[in-house]
């Protein structure tokens, strides 16, 4: 995307998705950005798609390559931060064998992330334990079984744009002459940001107490053919459903508010599903539309991307034999570029790089020659 | 009332927010915590819907008391002002003349219908950064229809994907709607940069549906290039084992197993296992998970939730309390690090909000008034973009602005 992010320059020295998303969404929006590598190439998850997904995190990046054995990396490094606008890292990396130069004055903004926060707390965690601590798990608690994670990595996700976003304040910090601090992103913090409103909620005084609300429409419900998402969160939205079933019984007084439907559960889930069980899918949205009750396929991921509004609208296309997300930023009125590059091989475009930081021609032929190379 | 620094990076930009529910109020509620002059935009006959969730009807100016609207509008001056009247659409256009950013997320057609198509904020101000936030995109089929965290959900496979085996789907609740919005954020930011950089303004789309789509990328590489489709697991992991939900004595735990040496340490806790050898791998503790899960929830049985924890965080194995929502605030990681923000409202009183997951930025952004009352701001802002005191009377009286919502 040409933006004026194309004049700002991103070092991602750091493994974690959080991380890597942070900076794919810096590259989307038109930064140049690239991967700083020790000594070997990227480490490689062994699930099935794991290391393309990874691969298509990186599109378009550059890598360098160095080696954290020789005591001139640290200086290139040193160099690196004292030109580059953005430095992201992840706790590992700030703490590694040069992770005492990210510490040191420079002009980069570094942003920094870690479970708890840079001064959280180091215990053991990861994505399922962090959502757990994070509150998710409650907020789509599965009944009587309990509480259960999400499969998509919602937490790194959720670091990573809030990463991209720490960044890019920066980088309007040194736009503007501003010095730019070290920014420091917490992944159980960002996981909280999600939902925050509970707790606000039960300070309010005459508030309704906070409820699931995910499980009497808004709800999954049973057509004909397969699964719906109905919702109606709002009275008008309520009466437009009830007025689709033609069940005079769902127009109940009781039923009128989310937190009658929830106290009165088995109830309005009886009758709304002996409606929609009577009709398919299609038919159900197709009224839902006329009516202005949104409602929605619960797709399976290999459907999506065939899915009428992805399709028509190139959300996605081909990275080798996968099938891969588009940027979701369009500027309007402008084609989409729908094609996406490989990710560089360890050390491609480390050159150009270095030469961007103010290193000569020598001083890079000095490095890619000696064992310290880009 | 919280003081905050002045040299924040977005002062002096005036945004025009024309956003409602969660997702666009989040985005521009950011923009106002980084110093940028929100002014949000409703209408009497229909403010925004939010104001009316976890507020009981009835109560004293029961509008002003939901959570997730005073959340989500920190920060912000609010104008009501009617745009289906020729008049009001007038105001809407002189505050757009007068604004640097305009952000909107209804559904298309809704702005053009109060005649704020692209083509004419543009010719009201040529260098605005407009930021578009439809939920199924500018274009395409569903381009029309209204769209929310829950339907994204459905039809970007994360709900069918959320959940146990033999279960229903489960929505993921409304997560979708602040990625969406953060998503929204990077685009305005980027924009900002564009226009200081270049000069010019741009208009951007951050569609809900776009955004979901990279959520799920991970698991959709892996179907398309295996041909497997991924299904619900409950809190097991393709990749890791054991891992689970557990009751203590008192209250659940999750616990997650990454790899063997964490497993080596943790069967310490499991002597009674048999074949422990066979339990060496992750292939190994896959096969046998059902087993796994009766023996961890054994020994959990015997113990408190916290000392569970505390025994397995010392041997490095991933463990955590399950937290409800409500609770997170509490959360010892989060009230050390103190990211809240106390701010005094007028309807509610002094109210304790979370900042956002970003923390040690100098200065620290933070808010300078809580979540706008309806057309608490009408006169202030409407001398501020050229209108008269006798002109404001008028658009009053005839009920043009307002500051009490006509509910049906």
């Amino acid at each position: 995307m040409q933006t004026g992010l194309a004049e700002l320059t991103v070092l991602v020295d750091a493994d974690r998705i959080a991380a890597l998303y942070a900076g794919k969404i810096l590259a989307d929006l038109g930064a140049r950005v690239t991967r700083l590598e020790w000594g070997s190439a990227t480490p490689i998850g062994d699930r099935p798609g794991t290391a393309v997904y990874r691969n298509f995190l990186q599109a378009s990046w550059r890598s360098l390559a160095l080696d954290p054995r020789q005591p001139a990396s640290s200086e290139v490094l040193g160099r690196l931060l004292d030109h580059v606008d953005i430095v992201l890292i992840d706790e590992q990396s700030g703490t590694g064998p040069l992770g005492a130069v990210y510490s040191h004055e420079h002009r980069a903004a570094v942003v920094r992330v870690s479970d708890y926060g840079h001064a959280g707390a180091a215990t053991p965690a990861n994505e399922f334990t962090l959502q757990a601590e994070g509150g998710v798990m409650t907020t789509h608690d599965g009944g009587v079984a309990g509480p259960v994670g999400t499969r998509v990595e919602i937490g790194e996700f959720t670091a990573g744009i809030t990463t991209a976003l720490a960044a890019l304040v920066g980088a309007l910090r040194l736009q503007v002459g501003m010095p730019a601090p070290v920014a420091d992103v917490s992944v159980l913090e960002s996981l909280w940001s999600l939902m925050p409103y509970p707790s606000v909620n039960h300070q309010i005084e005459g508030s309704i107490p906070f409820m699931n609300p995910f499980r009497v429409v808004p709800s999954i419900e049973p057509a004909a053919d397969g699964l719906v998402c109905i919702v109606a969160l709002s009275p008008p939205q309520w009466r437009s459903l009830v007025q689709m079933s033609g069940d005079e019984r769902l127009a109940d007084p009781r039923f009128a508010m989310p937190p009658g439907r929830l106290e009165n559960r088995a109830e309005v889930e009886k009758y709304l599903r002996e409606y929609t069980t009577a009709h398919t899918v299609d038919e159900l949205i197709e009224l839902g539309a006329q009516l202005g009750v949104p409602i929605a396929r619960v797709a399976r991921i290999d459907e999506v991307p065939d899915m009428a509004p992805y399709k028509a609208r190139g959300v996605f296309t081909r990275l080798g034999d996968a099938i891969v997300p588009t940027n979701p930023f369009r500027i309007i009125g402008r084609e989409r570029n729908l094609t996406i590059a490989d990710s560089p091989q360890p050390g491609e475009g480390g050159a150009s790089t270095l030469a961007e930081a103010g290193f000569s021609k020598a001083e890079i032929y000095q490095l890619q020659t000696a064992p310290v190379r880009a | 009332m919280t003081t905050f620094p002045g040299n924040r990076p977005l002062i002096g930009l005036r945004v025009a927010d024309f956003t409602n529910f969660w997702a666009g109020p989040m985005a521009t509620t950011f923009l106002a915590h980084l110093g940028a002059d929100v002014i949000k935009v409703e209408s009497a006959s229909r403010p925004d819907p939010v104001r009316f969730m976890q507020s009981l009807p009835g109560s004293p100016l029961w509008w002003e008391r939901g959570a997730q609207y005073l959340g989500a509008n920190l920060g912000k001056r609010g104008v009501a002002v009617d745009l289906k009247d020729p008049a009001g659409r007038a105001v809407a256009r002189r505050l757009i003349a007068e604004s640097d950013i305009v952000v909107e997320n209804f559904s298309p057609g809704v702005m053009e219908s109060f005649g704020l198509d692209e083509a004419s904020i543009r010719d009201l101000r040529q260098d605005v950064i407009l930021v578009r936030m439809p939920a199924f995109g500018l274009d395409g089929p569903w381009a029309s229809r209204p769209g929310y965290a829950f339907t994204l959900d459905a039809i970007s496979g994360m709900c069918d994907l959320s959940g146990f085996p033999d279960g229903e789907p489960l929505l993921t609740g409304t997560a979708l709607d602040a990625i969406a919005s953060f998503h929204a954020i990077a685009a305005v930011l980027a924009a900002i940069a564009h226009k200081r950089a270049m000069g010019e303004g741009i208009s951007l789309e951050v569609a809900m549906s776009d955004v979901t789509a990279q959520l799920t990328a991970p698991l959709l590489i892996e179907a398309s290039l295996t041909g497997v489709t991924p299904t619900r697991l409950g809190n097991r992991s393709a990749c890791v084992a054991p891992q689970g939900v557990y009751m203590c004595l008192d209250r659940r735990i999750a616990v997650s197993v990454e790899n063997d040496a964490q497993w080596d340490a943790m069967v310490r806790f499991l002597p009674e296992l048999s074949d422990p050898a066979g339990l060496s791998t992750v292939v190994g503790r896959q096969k046998r998970h059902d087993e796994l899960d009766d023996a961890i929830g054994s020994w959990c049985l015997n113990r408190t939730a916290a000392a569970a924890v505390d025994e397995l965080r010392s041997v490095g194995v991933p463990a955590s309390l399950v937290i409800d929502c409500v609770d997170v605030c509490d959360h010892p990681a989060i009230r050390a690090r103190d990211r809240f923000v106390r701010i005094d409202h007028p309807v509610v009183g002094v109210i304790e909000y979370p900042l956002w997951g970003i923390a040690g930025a100098d200065p620290e952004p933070l808010f300078e008034r809580p979540a706008p009352t309806l057309g608490q701001h009408n006169a202030e802002v409407l001398a501020e973009i050229g209108f008269t005191e006798k002109q404001i009377a008028e658009l009053t009286e005839a009920g043009v602005v307002a500051a009490q919502p006509r509910l049906q």
